[in-house]
């Protein structure tokens, strides 16, 4: 039987993303750190949040080595984690081979939406944004 | 290489992290005053009032929802929170400049999606007159130090450093005065922001950076003291201890000033 495992990455920090029967790991990037200059505060509150997922692994490194390595150890063939237009995200899904999961967009909007200015992209999802029946 | 997932105490969580990542201590070791998770995320969500929001956002006292640690790390959803608005006001028009600003981080995320790594890229030239090639690299050394002497300044600096955290109009006018007073590429600026925000956002932080800069606008964002001393509601005045300001003057005469 096919198993996955999460990984969670850093705009996923709630534990609605974590399924009981499917383990979950969170990778400190090491390389996101290092090059963003994140200060303690930011790693604190990152921190912070993972405390209500207890079941999520916490690592620290590279996080395609890391989250290989998780896979690896729970036997695992597949990986699921959350879209993101974060081109660091994209690039180590993309590495890991991952089932990207969409959240609900505040706004079905095709695909060639002209977002050259706010006012554009407005005026397609002012529509759905304001509706009242959510 | 496997942490601890589980602590007695918060102190002993942040000792561990002091411990742990000494390259984001060595930036800066201050601790937040926001507390991540979702009981703190509710909290705040709790407490936002979305008329009160559209009336008086643009102050330092007014109604702002500091959601957006939570909103940046997906603690709190951005449907779901903007569902969460709606059912909490009488009528989604009740609510719109709120659900609006919510509305903005939807936008910046699909640009970014779109453009990807040329975030960090101008995506139009500057329309203050002058070429890229005419902004210094680098954030002066006064600035970072919040040793310029200008009270507005130095106690921005000061908050980003300690707390993680500005107010919106903070955000826009430092931004405004490193690109546009200090003729400074706007990238060290937003590098410098993304360093320290607790909402650290590639999408939202850069291209408002770019926005002001007049790269992502039709024209740059510039204020004045007047419209300083209105926004922070007195906490500063935008001028140093002998009581010059930069920022003193009309909006064309200051656009005079800055721009050829």
């Amino acid at each position: 039987m096919s198993r996955t495992i999460a990984w969670i990455h850093d705009e996923m920090l709630s534990p609605d993303w974590v399924k009981p029967e499917q383990p979950a790991v969170f990778v400190f990037d090491e390389q996101w750190i290092r090059e963003e200059q994140l200060s303690l505060k930011r790693i604190v509150f990152v921190y912070e949040c993972l405390q209500a997922m207890i079941s999520v692994e916490v690592r620290k490194g590279d996080v395609v080595a890391e989250v290989t390595d998780f896979c690896k150890e729970h036997n695992a063939t597949g990986i699921e984690t959350a879209t993101s237009p974060l081109p660091r995200i994209k690039r180590q899904g993309a590495e890991l081979g991952v089932t990207w999961i969409e959240p609900e967009p505040i706004a079905a909007l095709p695909a060639d939406v002209d977002l050259k200015r706010f006012s554009r992209y407005w005026r397609k999802a002012e529509k759905q944004v304001m509706r009242a029946d959510a | 290489m496997k942490l601890r997932s589980e602590f007695e105490t918060l102190q002993d969580l942040h000792d561990y992290c002091r411990e742990t990542f000494p390259e984001a201590a060595a930036v800066s070791s201050a601790i937040a005053d926001f507390r991540g998770g979702p009981e703190a995320a509710a909290e705040r969500l709790s407490k936002i009032d979305p008329v009160a929001y559209g009336r008086t956002r643009n102050s330092y006292e007014g109604a702002v929802t500091r959601l957006s640690p939570y909103l940046r790390h997906g603690v709190l959803g951005l449907t779901d929170t903007i569902n969460r608005v709606k059912q909490i006001s009488s009528s989604p028009q009740a609510a719109y400049k709120l659900l609006q600003e919510l509305a903005w981080r939807d936008y910046w995320r699909r640009v970014l999606d779109q453009i990807g790594s040329s975030v960090w890229e101008d995506q139009e030239p500057y329309k203050t007159g002058l070429d890229a090639e005419d902004y210094a690299e680098e954030l002066p050394e006064d600035f970072l130090a919040a040793e310029t002497g200008i009270d507005f300044v130095d106690g921005t600096v000061r908050e980003l450093h300690e707390t993680g955290y500005l107010h919106n109009q903070a955000r826009m006018k430092i931004a405004a005065y490193v690109v546009h007073w200090r003729r400074v590429r706007w990238q060290a600026g937003a590098a410098w922001m993304l360093s320290h925000l607790l909402d650290g956002d590639l999408a939202s932080n850069n291209l408002s950076w770019q926005w002001v800069a007049s790269t992502f606008a039709v024209r740059p964002y510039i204020f004045n003291q007047d419209n300083l001393k209105k926004a922070t509601d007195g906490k500063y005045t935008g001028a140093d201890a002998d009581g010059n300001s930069p920022f003193a003057g009309t909006y064309d005469e200051i656009s005079a000033r800055l721009f050829p």
